[in-house]
């Protein structure tokens, strides 16, 4: 898709009503506070039963949650929220804050979110909830140089929210070059007969061997994976390309 | 006392018996890596947990409902420590308290129901501790400090579900009344401290049974019988081995060896298997000695006071100290722990090898004769003729009637490593000139040597 306008906060709910996993991703460090708040209008606009939060690690600031709506996070985080929970599971993930549970709502609140920063216990967490916790959609927000962690659409239907601060000329030029890695063609329309080198896991422009003559066509499993300055993966896209055994879609670029 | 550095658990191969033993709960994990062998004076208890293993193994009950509870249960010992400290338990710690109740209950049901007598084992259930951590009787695995407890709670979160957002006063409010009812559980959960307690212990006990039975059907060990001071192993293997020795399509070969007060000596073929045997030997009864089945067809064999042996090269530059000095220092430590109160197992692999042929051969003769005067069960592995003749003695068959072999890693195909008892005064196998033959080594190298011998 191409690059679209902000659109309102109340839509973006019925964006995100088809998607089981949806992850709030910034481009920066800055853009967190925009995904939080974009969390918190999300939680404030949907219907708590079926619904958890979680994130990727420690977030900077605090949710609002509603009673009903199920929240996974570390145990030190838990004298931080105000809310009065119910807790309903160990997970066994260790973060710097102790172990992650799942908990409810009894009552409304603040919660300081804490989850696993692995990106395999983040997927299994996602996992749990939905098949364990009655559970219809899980919202994972995080830090936005982290997005290896959205969970793999493999295991839940996943789309991504893009969450901006500001809509400065870099900051666009950002959203742009994110918008290309989201549109890298899928594995299947590939050329028959195409030999590709696939990157099992984090591809970076070290892992770019440009003294080939042959095309360099790389495979990763998902967008998420590659982390190319704009610069070389525009370098690579001339002399080959890359494609994704996944394809994860942008639910919507949101500015808050 | 018996103790083995780690270094020693990996030169016997018990490193990979205590790694093949698989817990279910962290109790179990963290009491496996603390596996130690019984002292003399505890023999009942050796005898309970080996009687315990045999009765898991002949139990027709199936134990899969047991071992699915079991991976259940968390490491809950840092909550329950806080209960005689005075430390008020936190939601957290109440939840898994709770959870470990519920657990506790399912296992006390599935364990009697399996009709398997286990000594000393018990396990009792607490049902006031799970009626305070319950007061709703759900008994659901949640937690959450209920309004049951308290009328004032109830007012307070009647309140906070009304306000949106809740004001701080209602949360410093709750905040207070929760502190206070989590001080009073904590304080009406004292009095079952101890019974938490030595349920994890008999969970921790059943654990390591159940662990060590899964041994047991997967290789196929033997249930010891433990005598006074004698040695009988049939059969005999180690696992470590045998599993290396199967991935490479090879099969370990049993030994067969009878052990008693005094000194054994085996003689045998370079390549042979001489130092696996001893090795063997010394896992074996170490193993037993921790409450594991042998890895035998048969087994008996006594407790020691020590399980001592020298396998390696003991060289230590930094003592300033040959091969040869460290290794005399090291047996007259182990023989002066050797006393007449004590039963000690002493394997020796070729002692005194790194010194003159003239010498080593007085000393491993004076030390086979001075051994022998010992009421230790001791074994010298040897190269020296004649040093054994007077003792109990045992050869590795040795080499088949081979010429030369394509491959030196086929000599292991035409290597008998059998462990035969020898009578009277035969002759040691000299195959280590047939070694150099059949490995084909350089002529004019093998000439000069044949023109020497």
């Amino acid at each position: 898709m191409n690059y679209p306008n902000p659109v309102k906060l109340k839509e973006l709910t019925n964006l995100c009503a088809p998607f089981s996993v949806i992850s709030l991703v910034g481009l920066s460090k800055e853009d967190d506070d925009a995904a939080i708040k974009i969390l918190n209008e999300l939680i404030g606009n949907c219907i708590h039963d079926g619904t958890a939060i979680t994130s990727v690690g420690c977030t900077p600031a605090c949710i609002n949650v509603s009673p009903g709506l199920i929240i996974a996070s570390a145990s030190g985080s838990f004298t931080s929220s105000t809310y009065t929970k119910e807790i309903l599971a160990a997970t066994g993930y260790n973060t710097p804050l102790g172990e992650v549970y799942i908990t409810r709502a009894i009552t409304g609140g603040s919660a300081m979110l804490a989850g696993p920063s692995i990106g395999t216990q983040l997927e299994a967490l996602c996992k749990t909830l939905l098949s364990g916790y009655n559970v219809r959609q899980v919202y994972v927000t995080g830090s936005g140089e982290r997005r290896a962690f959205v969970p793999s659409p493999q295991s839940a239907k996943s789309g991504i929210v893009l969450c901006v601060k500001s809509q400065t000329a870099a900051t666009l030029e950002k959203i742009k070059y994110f918008n290309e890695l989201v549109d890298l063609p899928h594995i299947d329309t590939a050329p028959l007969n195409t030999v590709f080198t696939h990157i099992p896991g984090a591809f970076t422009d070290e892992m770019i061997d440009y003294d080939q003559r042959n095309p360099q066509i790389y495979t990763v499993t998902d967008f998420t994976k590659i982390f190319l300055t704009p610069k070389a993966h525009r370098k690579l896209i001339s002399r080959g390309g890359v494609y994704l055994l996944n394809k994860i879609p942008l639910i919507s670029v949101i500015c808050a | 006392m018996i103790k083995l550095s780690d270094k020693e658990l990996i030169q016997i191969g018990a490193d990979f018996v205590l790694d093949a033993l698989s817990p279910h709960t962290p109790y179990g994990s963290s009491a496996a890596r603390l596996i130690s062998p019984y002292k003399r004076s505890e023999a009942a208890y050796l005898h309970a947990e080996l009687s315990n293993i045999n009765s898991i193994l002949k139990c027709s009950g199936d134990f899969n409902p047991l071992t699915a509870i079991l991976v259940k249960f968390r490491d809950i010992r840092g909550s329950l420590h806080k209960l005689p400290n005075g430390k008020t338990l936190s939601d957290v710690d109440l939840f898994e308290i709770k959870s470990f109740t519920l657990s506790l209950h399912k296992l006390v049901d599935e364990f009697y129901g399996l009709n398997i007598n286990l000594q000393n084992i018990t396990f009792v259930k607490i049902p006031a501790a799970l009626s305070i951590l319950d007061p709703d009787g759900l008994n659901l695995p949640s937690f959450h400090i209920s309004e049951k407890h308290s009328i004032k709670l109830e007012e307070i979160r009647s309140k906070k579900r009304l306000a949106n957002p809740p004001t701080q006063e209602i949360i410093d409010e709750e905040y207070t009344e929760e502190l206070r009812i989590r001080t009073e559980l904590t304080k009406q959960l004292l009095p079952h401290h101890d019974i938490f307690i030595n349920n994890i212990t008999n969970i921790t006990k059943l654990d390591l049974l159940l662990a060590k039975a899964t041994l047991c059907r997967t290789y196929g060990c033997c249930m010891p019988i433990i005598t006074e001071n004698t040695v009988n192993l049939q059969g005999a293997y180690s696992p470590g081995v045998a599993n290396t020795l199967s991935r490479r399509g090879r099969k370990f070969v049993p030994i067969d060896i009878r052990l008693a007060p005094g000194v054994t000596v085996i003689t045998g073929a370079n390549m042979g298997g001489k130092s696996l045997s001893l090795k063997t030997v010394a896992l074996n009864c170490y193993l037993v000695q921790c409450g594991f089945f042998a890895f035998a067809d048969e087994a008996a064999l006594p407790m020691f006071d020590n399980i001592d042996f020298i396998f390696d090269d003991l060289s230590d530059v930094h003592a300033g100290l040959s091969s040869f000095g460290a290794e005399i220092l090291r047996i007259d430590e182990i023989i002066t722990k050797a006393t007449d109160d004590s039963l000690s197992l002493i394997l020796l692999d070729e002692p005194a090898k790194g010194t003159n042929p003239r010498e080593g051969r007085a000393i491993a003769a004076g030390l086979t004769e001075f051994l022998n005067t010992l009421l230790s069960i001791s074994v010298i592995s040897t190269h020296y003729g004649n040093v054994g003749d007077k003792y109990r003695r045992y050869a590795i068959s040795g080499l088949k009637s081979v010429k030369e072999l394509q491959n030196p890693q086929d000599l292991h195909d035409v290597m008998d490593y059998r462990l035969i008892q020898i009578h009277g005064d035969a002759d040691i196998p000299h195959d280590a000139i047939n070694i150099c033959k059949i490995l084909r080594i350089n002529n004019a190298l093998l000439r000069t040597i044949e023109k020497n011998i």
